[in-house]
C-alpha cells in the first residue's frame, strides 16, 4: 500500500480544480470557483492512495505558500495554453517547488486544449528539456477531459517506481 | 381686606366652574396625544424615579420588593431545581468507589475535588486518533471507535495537515515555535500533538481534561520512541511502516475512555460497603479492646501498689469503659477506697462496684471503737485500769481490775463485740496493798485492841476488792526461850488470827501459814523483842 502527496502548482484559474474534479470526479463545470486556501482530493490508483492538493492560484499579489508543498512525492504545474504568462511562470513554479523538494518529479499540465491555441510543439519541447525532473508535458482539456488522466497517471508511475 | 376677600371668593367660583371643563380637556388630550405626553413625560419620571431612590431608597424598596422578590425566587427556585438534580445524580453516584479514588485522587494531586468530578461528568470520549506523517499529510494509521468511523480519515489528515500548515505560519510570524494546539467545533475537538515527523491529531467529544492531554503525548511519546525511525524515513510507502502496533498503541488511548465509560455501570455500593463497615467496626472493637486491656492493666496495678487492698482478691473488668470491679472485702473502707482510687485514672465512664463486704469483718476502726467504749465503762469502777491494743482480730488487753469478779464480766462483755477473735491478756486484779503485823505481848497469844483493829481493817479492804487472793500469814520468833514453845506460841497466835479472820467476817479468801523460828528480816530480837515477835499478814500475787 502506497500513500501519497501531490500538489498541483499554476496561476490562478488555469484550471487546476477542474483538472482535479475531471480525473477524480469525471466531471467538469464551466463554473469557475476560485480556491480559497487548499482543498485536496484523494484518488486510489491500483494499491495507492493519492491526496491531491488543489492549493489557492498564484496571483501576483498572493506567492504560493511554500508550507503545503512540503512533504510531497510529485507536482504538477498547470498553465493556460491561452495565457502566455501563465507558461512562463512555469519555470518559476518548477524552481519553487525543487526549492521545497528537491528534484521531485513533475508533470506539466498545458491546459484548455480544447480551446484553440497557438502554441508550437517546439516550445512543448523546450519546456521538457528545460529540467531532468519534468516527467512529461502535456496538453490537457479538463473540460473534454483529454489527456488528464494521462497527465496523473505519469506522474502517478514515475512516484511509485521510487518505492 | 375686603378687596381680598372679594377675589378669593371669586377665584373660588371660577375655579367650580371651569374644573369640569378643564379636566374634560386633560382626559381629551391623554386620549388623542399619549404617545406625545409619554416622550414628554419619560425624562421626568426618570428624574423622578432616580430622585426617589436617592432619598427614599427604603420604599422603593419595599415597593419593588414583591416584584422583584418573586423574580429573583423564581430565579433561584429554577436554579436551585437544576443545582438538586445535578447533586442527587452526584449523590446517587458518590458512594462508589469511584467517588473514594476521586476523593483520594484529588487530595495526591492537590486538584479540587469539584475538577475531578467535572472531568468525570462530561464524558470526555476520544472518538478516533489518527498519526499523520507531519509533512506530506499522510495518515499513517488511525484507530477509530467503532460505532462513530470517520468518513474519509484520508481526507481528515490532509486537511488537518493543511490547516496546521497555514496556522502555524501564521503565527511563527509573531511567536515562533508556537504551533496550533487545538481546534474546536460543536462539542467536538481535535487535538494536536505534534513531534518531529508525525502528529496526533485525536478527536474528542466533550471537554479534555489535563489526564487526555497526558494521555495523548504518551501515547505520542511511546510512537516516537518505538517507531520514529521508520516514520522518519517514510516515503509513502505504508507497508515500510508498522501500522499494526502503531494501531495498538492508539488503541489504548480509546480503551482508556471506554473504561471510564463502563465504570460508570458501578456495582450496588452497598456489595462493598459491607464489608468495609464491618472490617471498620472490628477495627473499631480491636481499637476499644485494646484501650480496655491497658485501662484494666492500670487499674489492677492501682490496687496491687495499694497496701490496704493487696491481700484482698479484686477482679478488673473494663468493657468499653465501663469498669466492673468484684471481689470481697472486709470493709466498706476498702470498698469506697477502691472508688477513690479510680476516679483518679482517665479513661473510665462508669464505675460498676460490686465488691461485697462480707458481713462477719467488721471495720477494724468500729471495732476498736467498740473497745474503748466498753472499756471507758469499766475504768469507771475504782481500782481498775484497763487498757487495750486491738491488732485486728485480735484484742489485747492490760492493765488492773478491781476485783477478780471484773474480769469475767469483762471477758463477757469483750466477746459480745463483733470483730474480735482472740483476746489476750495480761490483765492483774486489784490487789489491797495490806502489810500489816501483829504483835503480841510475851508469851501471849491474845490478840490485843491494835491487833483486832487491825484484822478488821484487812478483813474491809480484802472484802472490799473482792480479791480472792491469798492471804498470807507469816510467824516470826523472837528468838526467847526454846524453839518448841516458840513455834506452838507462833500456831496458837496464827490460828487466833485465822479463826479471826475466817470465823467472824467470813473472809473466803485462801489462807497460808508459814511458820518461822527466826525473827523478821532486819529486826534484831535483843534489842526490839516485841517487833520481832510478830504474825506478817500479806496478800499473795494470784494471777486470775
Amino acid at each position: 500500500m502506497f500513500s501519497y502527496k501531490i500538489v498541483l502548482i499554476g496561476n490562478f484559474g488555469v484550471g487546476k480544480t477542474s483538472l482535479i474534479r475531471r480525473f477524480v470526479e469525471n466531471s467538469f463545470s464551466e463554473e469557475y470557483l476560485s480556491t480559497i486556501g487548499v482543498s485536496i482530493s484523494k484518488k486510489t490508483i491500483d494499491n495507492a492512495t493519492i491526496m491531491i492538493w488543489d492549493i489557492e492560484g498564484h496571483t501576483e499579489f498572493k506567492p504560493i505558500f511554500k508550507q503545503y508543498l512540503l512533504g510531497a512525492k510529485g507536482f504538477i504545474i498547470v498553465a493556460d495554453l491561452l495565457r502566455e504568462d501563465t507558461i512562463e511562470q512555469i519555470k518559476g513554479h518548477i524552481r519553487l517547488c525543487h526549492e521545497v523538494i528537491k528534484d521531485a518529479p513533475l508533470c506539466i499540465a498545458l491546459n484548455k486544449s480544447d480551446i484553440p491555441h497557438s502554441l508550437s510543439d517546439e516550445e512543448i519541447l523546450k519546456l521538457k528539456n528545460f529540467d531532468e525532473s519534468i516527467i512529461n508535458v502535456l496538453k490537457t482539456s479538463a473540460k473534454n477531459g483529454d489527456a488528464v488522466e494521462e497527465l496523473f497517471l505519469d506522474l502517478h508511475t514515475a512516484i511509485a517506481k521510487e518505492f | 381686606m375686603s378687596q381680598e376677600k372679594q377675589n378669593n371668593t371669586e377665584e373660588k367660583a371660577l375655579e367650580k366652574a371651569l374644573s369640569p371643563v378643564v379636566n374634560r380637556l386633560i382626559d381629551k388630550n391623554f386620549e388623542n396625544s399619549g404617545d406625545k405626553i409619554a416622550s414628554q413625560i419619560a425624562p421626568l419620571i426618570g428624574g423622578a424615579i432616580r430622585e426617589q431612590i436617592k432619598s427614599q431608597k427604603d420604599d422603593i424598596v419595599d415597593a419593588l420588593y414583591p416584584v422583584m422578590g418573586n423574580m429573583i425566587s423564581k430565579f433561584v427556585t429554577k436554579s436551585l431545581e437544576e443545582l438538586f438534580n445535578k447533586i442527587n445524580t452526584q449523590i446517587q453516584n458518590g458512594l462508589s468507589t469511584q467517588a473514594i479514588k476521586r476523593k483520594i485522587k484529588a487530595k495526591i494531586k492537590g486538584v479540587s475535588e469539584c475538577d475531578l468530578l467535572l472531568q468525570e461528568s462530561s464524558h470526555a470520549k476520544i472518538k478516533a486518533a489518527l498519526l499523520i506523517h507531519k509533512e506530506s499529510g499522510i495518515l499513517l494509521t488511525q484507530a477509530e471507535d467503532e460505532t462513530n468511523k470517520l468518513s474519509d480519515p484520508d481526507m481528515l489528515a490532509s486537511m488537518m495537515t493543511a490547516i496546521r500548515s497555514f496556522v502555524n505560519d501564521w503565527i511563527s510570524v509573531d511567536t515562533p515555535n508556537n504551533e496550533l494546539g487545538e481546534i474546536e467545533y460543536g462539542g467536538n475537538k481535535i487535538i494536536i500533538e505534534a513531534s518531529g515527523h508525525s502528529y496526533l491529531a485525536v478527536i474528542v467529544e466533550g471537554a479534555a481534561y489535563t489526564q487526555t492531554y497526558q494521555d495523548i503525548r504518551r501515547v505520542l511519546e511511546k510512537i516516537v520512541l518505538k517507531y520514529g525511525e521508520s516514520i522518519q524515513s517514510f516515503q509513502g510507502n505504508t507497508q515500510n511502516i508498522p501500522i499494526e502496533k502503531l494501531q495498538e498503541i492508539l488503541k489504548t488511548l480509546l480503551a482508556h475512555k471506554k473504561i471510564n465509560n463502563e465504570k460508570t455501570n458501578k456495582t450496588h455500593p452497598l456489595i462493598w460497603i459491607l464489608p468495609l463497615i464491618l472490617i471498620g467496626w472490628f477495627g473499631y472493637l480491636f481499637y476499644e479492646d485494646y484501650i480496655d486491656k491497658n485501662l484494666e492493666k492500670q487499674v489492677q496495678q492501682m490496687i496491687e501498689q495499694t497496701p490496704a487492698l493487696t491481700p484482698y482478691k479484686i477482679n478488673v473488668n473494663i468493657k468499653n469503659a465501663i469498669l466492673t470491679l468484684k471481689g470481697k472485702v472486709p470493709f466498706v473502707y476498702h470498698k469506697n477506697l477502691l472508688e477513690k482510687l479510680v476516679e483518679k485514672i482517665d479513661g473510665i465512664n462508669k464505675l460498676d462496684n460490686k465488691v461485697t463486704v462480707l458481713p462477719t469483718l467488721t471495720d477494724p476502726f468500729q471495732v476498736s471503737n467498740n473497745i474503748a467504749y466498753l472499756l471507758k465503762g469499766f475504768n469507771q469502777i475504782k481500782n481498775t485500769h484497763i487498757g487495750y491494743k486491738f491488732d485486728y482480730s485480735t484484742l489485747y488487753i492490760f492493765g488492773t481490775l478491781a476485783n477478780q469478779s471484773l474480769y469475767k464480766t469483762l471477758k463477757n462483755e469483750l466477746q459480745k463485740i463483733p470483730g474480735i477473735e482472740n483476746i489476750k491478756d495480761s490483765l492483774k486484779v486489784f490487789k489491797p496493798k495490806i502489810k500489816t503485823d501483829i504483835h503480841f505481848n510475851t508469851a501471849s497469844i491474845t490478840l490485843n485492841a491494835d491487833a483486832i483493829t487491825k484484822l478488821t481493817n484487812i478483813i474491809q479492804d480484802i472484802n472490799k476488792s473482792d480479791t480472792n487472793a491469798t492471804v498470807l500469814l507469816q510467824a516470826y520468833s523472837d528468838m526467847i526461850g526454846d524453839k518448841k514453845t516458840n513455834k506452838l506460841l507462833a500456831k496458837k497466835r496464827l490460828e487466833n488470827i485465822q479463826n479471826f479472820l475466817t470465823q467472824k467476817n467470813k473472809l473466803q479468801n485462801h489462807i497460808i501459814t508459814k511458820i518461822y523460828d527466826i525473827p523478821p528480816p532486819g529486826i534484831d530480837p535483843q534489842k526490839n523483842s516485841y517487833e520481832a515477835r510478830r504474825i506478817h499478814i500479806s496478800l499473795q500475787r494470784n494471777l486470775p
